[in-house]
């Protein structure tokens, strides 16, 4: 198993330079365009929750970690902030009524094989979020 | 994210709407609704990437142009936005008109 690591500001253009890493990690292993996609939309989400609600102050830094198997790639998006409750959070509304979160995690966990999130009030959150390539008989 | 404000009136966007460059999607929309503008066309054909950050604007936009009367319309989104639209349930609530060519 390879491992990446990636330690990063908790600033929002940061986000983007995430994107690129998973781009070209789950290009090198055979993911198709569209499960690229999926990666991205996924590590962007776990990053911008971090910005958003989990950075103990506007200093803070969070990590990213990579996991790469033959078949699998994991990631994982640790913080230090103030954690939450997984189930308190709810899909929001599309009138517009209650912007903002919510969305994230369930676009994650649509779009990855599996997810977990570990979240201790106190001590932050973190996400790990995988997806197995398909073995197919392309040479 | 790179924004033209087309001769048109459309408005094209390109590259990615995401955590940073959200704030400046939501502020040109919502200059061209308090223009008054009846429809406000979004020419996604190039954009390239957007994520719940961009899906939560244009809901508030949506709810700002129902308010004033004006029509919010989505053009030519690809296939990875559509499939964010489509997750989150907007694709139902947004008009979005596909292969119109400006």
């Amino acid at each position: 198993m390879d491992i990446i690591k990636q330690i990063l500001p908790g600033k929002p253009e940061y986000v983007s330079l995430v994107r690129l890493s998973v781009t070209s990690i789950a290009n090198q292993m055979g993911f198709s365009i569209e499960e690229i996609e999926d990666f991205k939309v996924a590590v962007s989400e776990a990053c911008t929750n971090v910005i958003l609600y989990g950075l103990k102050d506007e200093n803070s830094h969070y990590e990213v970690v990579f996991k790469v198997e033959e078949s699998t790639l994991s990631i994982s998006v640790t913080d230090n902030g103030k954690g939450f409750d997984p189930k308190s959070i709810k899909m929001p509304d599309l009138m517009g009524n209650q912007v903002g979160g919510g969305f994230g995690l369930y676009i994650i966990k649509s779009l990855m094989d599996h997810v977990e999130i570990n979240s201790e009030e106190g001590t932050g959150t973190s996400i790990t979020m995988v997806k197995n390539l398909l073995i197919t008989n392309e040479v | 994210m790179k924004v033209r404000l087309n001769e048109n009136g459309f408005i094209s966007l390109s590259g990615d709407v995401d955590i940073y460059s959200v704030g400046e999607f939501r502020e040109v929309v919502e200059k061209r609704i308090s223009n008054g503008t009846p429809e406000i066309i979004l020419d996604f054909s190039e954009l390239s990437y957007m994520d719940s950050t961009g899906i939560g604007v244009l809901i508030e936009l949506r709810k700002q142009t129902i308010e004033t009367g004006q029509k919010l319309i989505i053009l030519n989104p690809r296939q990875n936005i559509k499939k964010i639209m489509a997750l989150t349930g907007i694709d139902n609530i947004l008009e979005i008109i596909e292969n119109k060519k400006i």
